[in-house]
C-alpha cells in the first residue's frame, strides 16, 4: 500500500476534532490521501463531489447524523455501492431500532467498528483489506 | 349472610315459664269448683281472683318476651341493613372495578359505578349477560376457556391483560377472579384493576434507561477512545525516550481498563434492562470461532499458551445469534487464557454436534487459579474467583455473568468443572432450531 501509482482518496466523517486529527494524521502516514468533514451534511456533498476509495463514518454528531448521510448516499446511484466503515462509539444494539437500523444500512459495502475496542493499527488493517478484497 | 337465631336462651326460658302458668291457671280454673268446699259465693270469688291473677301473670310473661323477640329481631335486620350498605358503599365507590357472575352460567349479577366508567359500556350492557358477550372481554382470548378454568380453580388471575373499552381506547388492567359461596349459592367476584398508567410509567423508566445508556455509551467511550488513539500515535511516533515510552504503556494499559469496566458494564445494564437483543442467523461457526481465536493469538502467546481447534467437518452453519457467541467464547477464551496456571501450555476449543444441540467446550489443561470454584459456580456479577485480581487485575468480575446471561437469552446454557486430573473445561450449548437446518 506504501508505493501506489495512484493514491487512494478516504472521506473521514467526524465530529470529534481529536479523533480526526489523529486519524487523519496516521492515515496520511500510511499513504493514503485523506479529506475530512465534521457532520453528515457537509460528508455527503463531499461524498458526492469526489467519490472517494472509502468513507469512515461517525454515527452520533450534530446536524447531519451519520445514518441520515448513509441513507441519503445509498440514493445515490455511486452512494449505493461506496465502500464504508462505520467507526463509531454508539453501539449498534444502543441505537434506535438496533442492530436492525444498522443492519439495513449496511445494505451495499459497509462494516462496523466500535472506537474503543479498535486500535489505529487495526483501523489500518481494515481498510487496507477492504480496499485489497476489491 | 348466615341465618341468625333470633331467640336469645332467656327468652326461651320466658316462654316455657308462661306456657306452664298458663296451663296450671287453665287446669285451676276449670277444677276448682269441684275441688273447694264451703261458701259457693267465697269459692267463686277466690275461682275469679285466682284467674285474674294468673291471666296478669302470665300477659307479663307474653309481653316480656314478645317484646325481647321483637326488640332482638329489630336490632339484626338494622346490623344487617349497616352492613348491607357499607358494602353496598365499599361496591358503588371502589376504585377498582368489579364484576359479579353467576359461577354456574357466567351471567352477570352486578357491575360497579367504576367498572362502568372504566369500559365506557352502560350499566345495561353488563346485567343478565354473559361475561364472554360484553364486547370488552369478547376479544380477551379464550375468554369461555378461561372461564371454564375458573370453574375448575375458583381463581384466574392476569398479570395484565390488554382490554379495550367501548369507545375502542386501549388500556392494561390487572385482572383477578375468584369464587366464593354466599348462602348456598356460588358467586364469582372479578375485580378488575387499571394498571395502564402504572404500565405506561414503566415504559418511560425502560426508555430513560434505554437512552441513558445510549448517551453513557457514547460520551464514556469518546474520551477513553481519544486517550486509545492519541497514545498510540505518541507511541508509534517513537520521539519518546524508552522510559516514556514505558510510562505511555502504563497510561495504554490503564485506559485499557477503563473500556474493559465501560463495556462490562454497558453489557450488564443491557442485560438488566431486558435489551438484549437475540438476533440469529445461520453462522459459519469455523470461522467465528478461528476468528476468536486469532484475536487471542497475541495474548496467548504472550502467557505461552497454544490455542487449539477442533471442529468436526460435519459442523459448519450453525443457527445462532453471532455477535452473542462470540461474546460469550471471547469471555471464556480469554479467561482460560489469562486465569490458568503457567504449566498448562494448551488450550482446546472444541466443538460437537449433538442430537438437540451445539456443544462449545474450552478446556485447559490445568485447574483454574479460582482457588473458590463455588464461588464462581453461580456465575454472579462481581464473584471472582479469590486470587483473580492477582492475576488479572483489569477483569471486572462481570465477563461470566455476561456469558451466563447471553447464553440464556439465546436459549442455550453455560457450566464448567474444574478439577486436578482433567483441569478446567467451560461449557456452552446452542440449542438446534428443527426449522432451521
Amino acid at each position: 500500500m506504501t508505493k501506489l501509482n495512484k493514491k487512494i482518496l478516504l472521506l473521514v466523517v467526524e465530529d470529534e476534532i481529536i479523533l480526526l486529527n489523529v486519524l487523519k494524521e496516521r492515515l496520511m502516514a500510511e499513504g493514503f490521501d485523506v479529506i475530512t468533514a465534521l457532520d453528515g451534511g457537509e460528508g455527503l456533498k463531499l461524498a458526492l463531489a469526489q467519490h472517494p476509495d472509502l468513507i469512515l463514518l461517525d454515527l452520533l454528531m450534530p446536524r447531519v447524523d451519520g445514518l441520515m448521510m448513509l441513507k441519503s448516499l445509498r440514493k445515490d446511484r455511486w452512494g449505493a455501492k461506496a465502500n464504508i466503515i462505520i467507526l463509531t462509539n454508539v453501539k449498534d444494539v444502543d441505537n434506535e431500532g438496533g442492530k436492525l437500523n444498522i443492519g439495513l444500512a449496511l445494505g451495499g459495502s459497509c462494516e462496523y467498528m466500535l472506537k474503543t475496542n479498535w486500535s489505529l493499527d487495526d483501523v489500518v488493517a481494515r481498510i487496507k483489506k477492504k480496499l485489497g478484497s476489491e | 349472610m348466615k341465618k341468625q337465631n333470633i331467640f336469645q336462651p332467656y327468652d326461651k326460658v320466658a316462654l316455657r315459664i308462661s306456657v306452664l302458668y298458663m296451663i296450671i291457671s287453665a287446669l285451676w280454673i276449670f277444677f276448682s269448683d269441684k275441688l273447694l268446699v264451703g261458701d259457693p259465693r267465697v269459692v267463686t270469688y277466690i275461682s275469679i281472683g285466682k284467674g285474674w291473677f294468673y291471666t296478669v301473670v302470665v300477659g307479663f310473661f307474653f309481653y316480656f318476651t314478645i317484646s325481647r323477640i321483637i326488640k332482638h329481631h329489630n336490632q339484626v335486620e338494622c346490623e344487617a341493613r349497616v352492613s348491607e350498605s357499607n358494602y353496598r358503599r365499599l361496591f358503588e365507590t371502589a376504585k377498582d372495578g368489579i364484576l359479579l357472575v353467576d359461577f354456574k352460567t357466567g351471567m352477570i349479577l352486578d357491575v360497579n359505578p367504576f367498572l362502568v366508567d372504566l369500559l365506557g359500556y352502560s350499566k345495561t350492557d353488563f346485567l343478565e349477560k354473559y361475561l364472554w358477550d360484553v364486547g370488552t372481554f369478547k376479544d380477551v382470548a379464550a375468554s369461555k376457556d378461561n372461564f371454564l378454568t375458573l370453574q375448575e380453580k375458583k381463581y384466574v388471575r392476569f398479570e395484565d391483560l390488554p382490554l379495550e373499552t367501548k369507545s375502542g381506547k386501549k388500556i392494561n388492567v390487572e385482572f383477578v377472579a375468584n369464587a366464593y359461596d354466599v348462602e348456598g349459592v356460588t358467586i364469582i367476584q372479578c375485580n378488575i384493576r387499571d394498571i395502564t398508567a402504572r404500565k405506561k410509567a414503566e415504559r418511560d423508566l425502560s426508555e430513560a434507561k434505554i437512552s441513558f445508556l445510549s448517551v453513557a455509551s457514547h460520551q464514556l467511550r469518546t474520551p477513553l477512545s481519544i486517550t486509545k488513539w492519541v497514545l498510540e500515535s505518541l507511541i508509534r511516533d517513537k520521539q519518546a525516550t524508552p522510559q516514556q515510552t514505558e510510562r505511555f504503556n502504563y497510561l495504554v494499559y490503564s485506559n485499557e481498563r477503563l473500556i474493559n469496566l465501560v463495556n462490562d458494564l454497558l453489557s450488564v445494564t443491557e442485560i438488566d434492562s431486558g435489551k438484549l437483543k437475540v438476533d440469529k442467523k445461520m453462522v459459519d461457526i469455523n470461522k467465528l470461532i478461528s476468528d476468536l481465536s486469532n484475536f487471542f493469538q497475541v495474548l496467548a502467546s504472550a502467557r505461552k499458551k497454544i490455542i487449539n481447534i477442533e471442529i468436526p467437518s460435519s459442523l459448519k452453519k450453525v443457527y445462532c445469534d453471532p455477535i452473542l457467541v462470540y461474546e460469550i467464547l471471547q469471555n471464556l477464551l480469554s479467561n482460560a487464557i489469562i486465569y490458568s496456571k503457567e504449566d498448562s501450555k494448551k488450550i482446546e476449543i472444541v466443538a460437537e454436534d449433538r442430537p438437540d444441540d451445539y456443544l462449545i467446550s474450552i478446556h485447559n489443561d490445568g485447574v483454574m487459579d479460582f482457588s473458590l470454584v463455588e464461588k464462581i459456580s453461580s456465575f454472579d456479577k462481581f464473584a471472582r474467583g479469590i486470587g483473580a485480581e492477582k492475576l488479572e487485575p483489569a477483569g471486572t468480575g462481570l465477563g461470566l455473568y455476561i456469558a451466563k446471561r447471553m447464553a440464556e437469552a439465546s436459549g442455550g446454557s453455560i457450566w464448567f468443572k474444574s478439577d486436578l486430573e482433567s483441569g478446567t473445561t467451560f461449557y456452552l450449548t446452542i440449542i438446534k432450531d428443527k426449522n432451521k437446518k
